[in-house]
Order: structure tokens, then C-alpha cells, then sequence
């Protein structure tokens, strides 16, 4: 709990009530969130309010809006921005042949098969799942993925 | 000599006569017997009568001639079954009648009547076509004999007529049958291709022809069907049927190509149950195909909208149930957030309702409209949303407004999505105006509103089912993106059509533009001056 204090978490999402229940959740543990509702204001705020992680819903209105702000983050000119840790909000790892992380079991995966973020969590997201993947995410025990 | 004649044979009656009893008595072993229509020609008066006494009582019809000039005038080919003729006659003689008879109807059966029963005469008659002879005197019993075998001659040979004209006429029937599958076959939507137990072609339509785009080089009769002409799978499965014996129909979907096909294979097997061949039906199913795939899409669509905001409910329940939230203006606030994304999901599948409903919909009350009261109610209806955004509204439509053919109902809901969107998308204080204006051959309706503006981007795709115009602004706008959706479903059952024009940060304007009454064929040119 103590570490929580002072970090900034920004949420992606476009639907505002979404966010704003997250939100209540990730300022009730003691962090600092910051909500936006597009993935251009996403990367505005990243470069703007430079948040220690990244809430980010996939299933953004443009359909892939989310990925275009994955991409894009790992590609900023800023080391700092780039390696920002990203978790997705989505329950599209169920429905789509795109594997956003790769198997823990297995450790051969090419690097643009997978969406390189820190984790995933299911919508409707289950509070504590979120503040573990969140607690992870900022540092506790790296999660694999290819950051190259 | 007439006369001396006339009297032997009055004599040989008389004998007649007395033996009449006797033949009718056995007549009854008979009597079940075809009677028959006879022609009697003898120059003898008696002659001619006796015949008629001891034949008519029989059933037979007789008709009488007293002479060969006169048989040839009342006979008619296929009057009479039985001629019979006397050999000897003042005139045309029997013989010569006779033949004329036999040239008119081939089909007539002659017995000739002669006094002098000679081996010679006989050999005549009957060379003549004669088929019997009768000597006189003779007695009834002789006559009913000889009349008896010669109409069993006559009905063999009318029996072997009619046989031979069925069988002329079934074969008549079976060229007509052949042509008859040829011509349908021909003009088949479907497309078929039958190939023979060696797997040869045998038979194809121009469907088939056009539905596997076959152009250059028709495919040729009694060969294998050629690779280059025929997709590999389609002749796979045909052989397949053929060597597996598979008799049941078997579907397939042909891959590939714009259009996609779909093929029946069925197995042909004669009555001994031997396979003769294989019958290959192919169909166009790619307007069945693109209906599913847009049928999955929608379904897909609604579930992603029941997702989004049942997830939101879901999660602001759980902040409540975790106690996260203490202050109690902050837990009604998320009370009433959820609340109205109930709202938003019921209006959904209201939405979800009318929009099933307009896809069925082939009859609509159509009748002439005034405009005006439909948009004037629409505006009382919508006042209290207006009220509680502030926003005014006013129709300010022309007092000449013509009517429309439309169907009320329709056009309410049409109107009422209009203005709900106009005041959902202004912002407090705003104004949204109706107004209405004529063009050629239409009558244009406009909601303008001095409201949030939509991208240029995001104008084309405005009516496209589920689509919403999202931005930080509009992020608390709850709607189905149906409602547009089904304002064009509704414009275009009208044969009218909806333009959007719009400036970010101004408002927008929607046009629907519907035909005037008799105009209803006409469309705009592209150029048309709506401006």
C-alpha cells in the first residue's frame, strides 16, 4: 500500500463510467489516476503526464486503436515513455487468434505476434486481480515480454 | 329376269324366315356379342330385306343398297364395319365395288354374296379382298355365321389400329417428354453436370457453364471433365460418389472465386441398382453467404454493445458492495449512472425491435402526410429532455407544405430520433431548429442544431449500425447507435434520402428529403442544388 503512494496510473478507456470505477478503486489503494477516453489523448497525456503505467483498453470504437497505442508508445523517441509498463483491458484475448502475451510454458514466440505489455485482465475487471496486475506492473516482479 | 330373281330370293327368305326362331334362341350364347354396322348391296329387293330381318334383331345397324352406285353414295370410310356385296349386278358389278370399297376404307371387311358358289367366284372374291363369301340360298344361321367371323375380323383389325396408334402415340409422348427435360434442364438457374458411370460428361446446362465462368472452350461431351475447365474438387467429389457407391444427396461448398457455389452431389443408379452416373447440381449461394456474414456481424455488434455497458454497471456495483465510496452524493451519482445505462441498455433493445421490425416490414399505412403535425407532436413529445437541457426548440416549417406519401407512424419515429439526437448533441442553452424547405420533385425537412459538430471523418459513417461519434464531449452521451440507423431504414422505405452536413464545434444540420406527392419515381441528378 505504501508503495502506491505518489504513482500515477492513466486509464484508456472509452467508456467513461468504466474508467471512473477503476479510477475510484486505484485512488482508494493511494495511487494518482488520470483518465482518457481516446488513444490519442492516451499518448498526449503519456507524454504530457508521464504515468508510471498504462490501463489500456483494446476495444477502443476504431477497433484497433488500442494496438496503434501500443505500437506507437514502444516506438516514442523517449527510453523513458517507451518502456512505460502497459496493462490491457480487454476480454478479447478469448475471441481473437491475435495471443496478446505469451504462454508462461512457453518461452518461443516471435516478437510481433505478441502485443508487448506487462498483462491483461478481463472487463468486467475483478478489483483484486487489477491491483495485483497493477502492483506487478510497477515494478514488483517483471512480467515476460519482449521489450527488445 | 329381275323378277324370277326377286322371287328365289323370296323363296329363299320364306326358309330364312322359319329358321329366324331357331338362330335367335341360340342367338342368346351370342347376344353378348359386339353388334356391328352392315352395309347390304344386292339388286335384290328380298335379298336386301331378308339380310335386314335376320341381322337387325341382333343389334346390328343395316343400311341397304340396291346397287353398287348406290352403296358408293351413302358410304363414308369408317361408317361401316361390314360390306356385304352381291357378285352379280346390273351396273358396277360386285367385284368392282368391292375394290372401290376396299380403296376408300382398307380397314373394311367385305363378304361377297353369290348365287353360283364356284370355286372360281370364291378365288376371285377373295383375291379382290374379299374376306369371305356367302352362296345363296342361304339360311339365317349361315348369314349370322358368316357376319359373325367377319366382324371379329373387322374388330382384330380395328384392335390392331388402335395398337399401332398408341404405340405411335407413346413414342410421340416420350420425344416430347425428352425435349421437355432438355428445355428445363436448359433454362435451369442452377447449373448441372451429369457424368456417366466411366465418369465422362455427358450432359451439362449454360448455367453450369456460367456459374464456373466456362467462357472460351465448351466442355466436351463423352471425355473426362478437363482440369482446366472443371474445379478440381468438384470432380474429385463426383468420382468419389461414383467409387464409394454413395447414393445419398452430399453438399459441398466450392472455394474460391467471387461467387460462392455450392454443389449437390447425388449418385444415379438404374433399377437394378447398378450406378449409371453421377448428377452434379451446383448453386450461387454468395447472396446467402454475405447475409450470414452480415447476420454474424450484427450479432456480434450487439453483443459487443450489451458488453460495454453491463461491464460498467457491473464494476460501479462493485465499487459500491467494496465500500469504496463513502461520501453519499458520490454513491448516488454512481447510482444514477447506472440507472441510466439500464435506460440506455432498454432503449437498445427497443432499438434492436424497431430494427427488426423495419427489416420485415414489406407493407407500411402509407397515405398522404402533413409533415407538420407529425413534427409538431414530435417537438411537444421531446420538451421535457429539451427542458432539462436546456435547449430550444422550435419548428418553423412552411405554411404550404405539401403532403407526402408516408406512412405516420414511421415518420414520428423518424423525427422523434432526430430531434433527440439534435438535443442530446447540443450543449446547455442551445437552440435546434425544423425547417423546411421544396426542391424539385422533393420536400426537404431539416434539424439543425447549434450543438458539439461531428468530424468530417465521422460523418460518412454516421447510420452504419452501432456507430457513435465518440470524443471527451460525447463520453457522457448515453445512445445505442441505432437510431440514425433506423432513420435511414425509414428514409429510404420512402424512397428519400438523408444528408448530413455538419461544422465541429457549431452544430449540424440533418436533411431528409422525401418525395412530393406523384413525384415519387423521380430521383435528383447528383448535382441537384440542395444548398
Amino acid at each position: 500500500m505504501g508503495d502506491a503512494a505518489g504513482r500515477l496510473i492513466l486509464i484508456v478507456e472509452d467508456d467513461a463510467d468504466t474508467a471512473d470505477s477503476v479510477q475510484l478503486v486505484l485512488e482508494k489503494e493511494g495511487y494518482r489516476a488520470i483518465t482518457a477516453p481516446t488513444a490519442q489523448e492516451g499518448l498526449e497525456k503519456v507524454r504530457g503526464s508521464r504515468p508510471d503505467l498504462v490501463l489500456l483498453d483494446v476495444m477502443m470504437p476504431a477497433g484497433t486503436e488500442g494496438f496503434q497505442f501500443v505500437w506507437s508508445l514502444r516506438q516514442d523517441e523517449d527510453p523513458a515513455l517507451r518502456d512505460t509498463p502497459i496493462i490491457v483491458l480487454t476480454a478479447i484475448h478469448q475471441t481473437t487468434p491475435l495471443r496478446l502475451y505469451p504462454d508462461q510454458s512457453d518461452g518461443t514466440y516471435s516478437p510481433n505476434e505478441f502485443l508487448p505489455v506487462q498483462g491483461f485482465l478481463d472487463k468486467p475487471v475483478a478489483f483484486d486481480k487489477l491491483l495485483s496486475q497493477v502492483r506487478q506492473g510497477l515494478g514488483g516482479e517483471a512480467a515476460p515480454s519482449d521489450r527488445g | 329376269m329381275a323378277k324370277s330373281a326377286d322371287q328365289s330370293a323370296a323363296a329363299g327368305c320364306v326358309r330364312a324366315d322359319q329358321e329366324l326362331c331357331a338362330a335367335r334362341s341360340r342367338g342368346s350364347e351370342t347376344a353378348s356379342r359386339k353388334p356391328g354396322r352392315i352395309l347390304v348391296v344386292d339388286d335384290e329387293r328380298g335379298m336386301r330385306e331378308g339380310c335386314r330381318r335376320i341381322l337387325a334383331p341382333e343389334g346390328h345397324q343395316v343400311t341397304l343398297a340396291e346397287s353398287a352406285e348406290e352403296a358408293l353414295r351413302v358410304f363414308a370410310p369408317g361408317t361401316q364395319d361390314l360390306a356385304l356385296i352381291d357378285l352379280k349386278m346390273p351396273g358396277m358389278s360386285g367385284l368392282d365395288l368391292l375394290a372401290r370399297l376396299r380403296e376408300l376404307d382398307p380397314e373394311l371387311v367385305c363378304v361377297m354374296i353369290t348365287a353360283y358358289a364356284t370355286i372360281d367366284t370364291a378365288v376371285q372374291a377373295t383375291k379382290s379382298g374379299g374376306y369371305d363369301y356367302l352362296a345363296k340360298p342361304f339360311t339365317p344361321d349361315e348369314l349370322l355365321l358368316v357376319v359373325e367371323k367377319a366382324l371379329e375380323r373387322r374388330w382384330l383389325i380395328l384392335e390392331a389400329a388402335e395398337l399401332r396408334e398408341q404405340a405411335e402415340r407413346s413414342l410421340l409422348l416420350v420425344s416430347t417428354e425428352q425435349s421437355r427435360t432438355r428445355t428445363i434442364i436448359q433454362s435451369m438457374a442452377d447449373g448441372v453436370l451429369v457424368t456417366n458411370r466411366e465418369g465422362y460428361v455427358v450432359l451439362y446446362n449454360p448455367a453450369l457453364l456460367r456459374l464456373l465462368a466456362i467462357k472460351n472452350r465448351l466442355p466436351s461431351l463423352g471425355q473426362p471433365p478437363s482440369p482446366d475447365l472443371f474445379p478440381t474438387e468438384l470432380v474429385g467429389w463426383m468420382e468419389q460418389a461414383l467409387a464409394g457407391g454413395e447414393t445419398t444427396m452430399a453438399a459441398h461448398e466450392l472455394a474460391g472465386g467471387p461467387t460462392s457455389l455450392a454443389a449437390n452431389i447425388a449418385l444415379v443408379r438404374d433399377e437394378a441398382g447398378e450406378p449409371l452416373g453421377v448428377v452434379a447440381v451446383l448453386q450461387d449461394i454468395t447472396a446467402l453467404k454475405s447475409l450470414q456474414q452480415a447476420m454474424g456481424d450484427f450479432v456480434s455488434m450487439v453483443a459487443h454493445e450489451l458488453r460495454s455497458p453491463l461491464g460498467a454497471i457491473a464494476q460501479y456495483l462493485d465499487v459500491l458492495r467494496a465500500g469504496i465510496v463513502s461520501d453519499p452524493e458520490r454513491m448516488n451519482q454512481i447510482l444514477s449512472r447506472c440507472r441510466e445505462r439500464i435506460g440506455a441498455l432498454s432503449q437498445l433493445v427497443r432499438d434492436l425491435l424497431d430494427f427488426s421490425v423495419l427489416h420485415r416490414t414489406t407493407e407500411r399505412s402509407v397515405a398522404p402526410l402533413d409533415l407538420a403535425e407529425v413534427v409538431s407532436e414530435t417537438v411537444e413529445l421531446m420538451a421535457p429532455q429539451a427542458a432539462e437541457r436546456q435547449v430550444t426548440v422550435t419548428a418553423d416549417l412552411r405554411e404550404d407544405l405539401p403532403r407526402v406519401e408516408a406512412d405516420r407512424a414511421e415518420m414520428g419515429r423518424l423525427f422523434t430520433n432526430l430531434i433527440a439526437n439534435a438535443i442530446k448533441y447540443s450543449r446547455e442553452g442551445g437552440a435546434v431548429r425544423i425547417t423546411s424547405r421544396l426542391t424539385d420533385g422533393y420536400l426537404a425537412l431539416e434539424v439543425s442544431d447549434t450543438g458539439l459538430g461531428i468530424a468530417p471523418a465521422a460523418i460518412s459513417r454516421l447510420g452504419e449500425a452501432f456507430f457513435r461519434v465518440k470524443t471527451t464531449e460525447t463520453s457522457q452521451i448515453t445512445g445505442t447507435g441505432l437510431g440514425l440507423s433506423i432513420c435511414k431504414q425509414i428514409i429510404a422505405a420512402h424512397d428519400g434520402h438523408l444528408e448530413i452536413e455538419s461544422e465541429e464545434g457549431k452544430g449540424s444540420t440533418f436533411r431528409v428529403l422525401l418525395p412530393r406527392k406523384g413525384t415519387v419515381s423521380h430521383l435528383p441528378s447528383k448535382e441537384h442544388d440542395h444548398g
